[in-house]
């Protein structure tokens, strides 16, 4: 047999790692057999490697989400992007949006997850549902649906419950105060990353992941509790000033501001959060 | 409430599927701040890597493809952390000669050494003196896992600058250590 007269080297740590084609091995396993040098070095790259791999994980400490949630999804800089977006959308442009978050049909039973692609969703979103929603008191057979799904007769702000609408596996809540409409749905299934839009993005707040998906010039807020989607779409995310050119310095008025007093909305009617 | 598919909406164990982003916060948070520890030291900047990461993670949804949630979460937070070094420099990284290294001298302590058991703490102090890019190869490697070529994807360097990395990153840890 021929045995490799060149040290190792830094092949002892591919060796290590098991990062070497079988002819390599073969030649680094020839060479340890005659190379006391070497067979050293190859023990204490072992136990370097042992000590990093062996450490525990590390301890998150007391308050870490609470303070991302604090914090904010991002670096404040990049919050004046998303109120200009915002803000170049008029009310009336987005009031149609604001009424639904639709079903879409039956889910496909062939996708892990349970949710079909989220864009069939989001596109049925711009359906307007407005005139079919009344602006009475919910009918006790819509009082006695929303009861079993966990939703609220009413909302914090003057919002009550006027219906709960059937769209196929999402069951829609509406909501209203005045002309402004809130719609919370309840979907069967786990949300997948896959069917994101790629501008979507996350907040945690009180220590929940929300996800805010940017829709039409607003937003769907997203959480999942379990098995079940709960969705929610309304005027908290874009204000009735929104058109008069408000300062989104003002204290709550931050598109941040509105977005986790909505999320946190969502979280707290589905005892999440 | 139409009722779902039988097998729908529940979670299923099936290694290939993509995690739902619930999953994720859920089941990788530590796992992140972990990764996010060992290469920062800090808890302070720890959080505000794991900050960085979940952006980028928003950003890049889409672009993740099943089977490797931790590794693709590593890399994100890597080269986040790389980028930052980077930023607080306000220069190039650190230029590392990634010469072929020699073989690290065999002292008679090796054995005694290769015994002794060494503190967390220590370890990750040890780990703290590694420039920022041997330190990044050395965790991929042996806290994340990822294999050579994974790691060269990753920091976009050669595989053979990747061994050398790792290699002189482990030499420096076992001096530090002895």
């Amino acid at each position: 047999m021929t045995i490799p007269t060149r040290h190792l080297d830094d092949l002892i740590s591919a060796y290590v790692d098991g990062q070497l084609a079988p002819p390599e091995r073969a030649d680094a396993d020839a060479h340890l057999a005659s190379c006391p040098a070497c067979r050293a070095e190859l023990g204490a790259t072992e136990q370097a490697k042992a000590w990093i791999a062996d450490l525990p994980p590390a301890d998150v400490p007391f308050g870490f989400y609470e303070r991302m949630r604090r914090d904010g999804a991002g670096p404040t800089s990049r919050q004046p992007k998303w109120v200009v977006r915002l803000g170049a959308v008029s009310l009336a442009a987005t009031a149609s949006m604001w009424f639904g978050i639709v079903g879409f049909g039956s889910l496909d039973a062939g996708r892990p997850g349970g949710l079909p692609p989220l864009s069939s969703l989001l596109n049925l979103h711009a359906a307007p549902q407005a005139a079919a929603a009344s602006v009475e008191a919910a009918p006790t057979a819509a009082r006695r649906k929303a009861a079993s799904l966990g939703l609220p007769m009413e909302l914090e702000g003057g919002y009550h419950l006027t219906d709960v609408v059937d769209h196929g596996s999402t069951e829609l809540g509406l909501y209203r105060a005045g002309r402004n409409q809130i719609s919370i749905g309840v979907t069967p299934g786990v949300l997948l990353i896959e069917s994101l839009p790629p501008d979507t993005w996350m907040r945690w707040i009180d220590g929940h992941p929300v996800l805010v998906v940017p829709w039409h010039g607003s937003f769907v807020l997203m959480a999942q509790r379990g098995d079940t989607l709960v969705t929610m779409q309304g005027p908290e995310l874009l204000p009735p000033e929104m058109t008069e050119e408000v300062d989104p310095r003002t204290p709550g008025h931050s598109l941040a501001d509105r977005v986790e007093a909505a999320g946190r909305g969502l979280l707290q009617t589905f005892g999440l959060g | 409430v139409t009722d779902p598919p039988a097998g729908d909406g529940r979670p299923i164990e099936d290694a290939d599927r993509i995690p739902t982003w619930e999953e994720i916060a859920r089941d990788h948070g530590r796992f992140l701040y972990t990764v996010a520890y060992r290469l920062t030291g800090n808890h302070d900047d720890t959080q505000d890597l794991v900050q960085e990461v979940l952006l980028r993670v928003r950003r890049g949804l889409t672009t993740f493809t099943p089977g490797s949630l931790e590794g693709w979460l590593s890399r994100i937070t890597t080269n986040a952390f790389l980028d930052e070094v980077r930023k607080r420099r306000r220069r190039p990284l650190e230029l590392v000669p990634d010469l072929p290294d020699t073989l690290v001298g065999v002292d008679s302590d090796v054995e005694a050494a290769r015994s002794a058991a060494r503190l967390p703490e220590e370890i990750q102090t040890a780990l703290l003196d590694l420039s920022p890019d041997f330190r990044a190869a050395v965790v991929l490697c042996d806290v994340v896992g990822l294999d050579y070529a994974e790691i060269a994807e990753t920091l976009d360097i050669p595989a053979g600058t990747v061994r050398s990395r790792i290699h002189r990153g482990r030499a420096q840890l076992r001096k530090a250590l002895a």
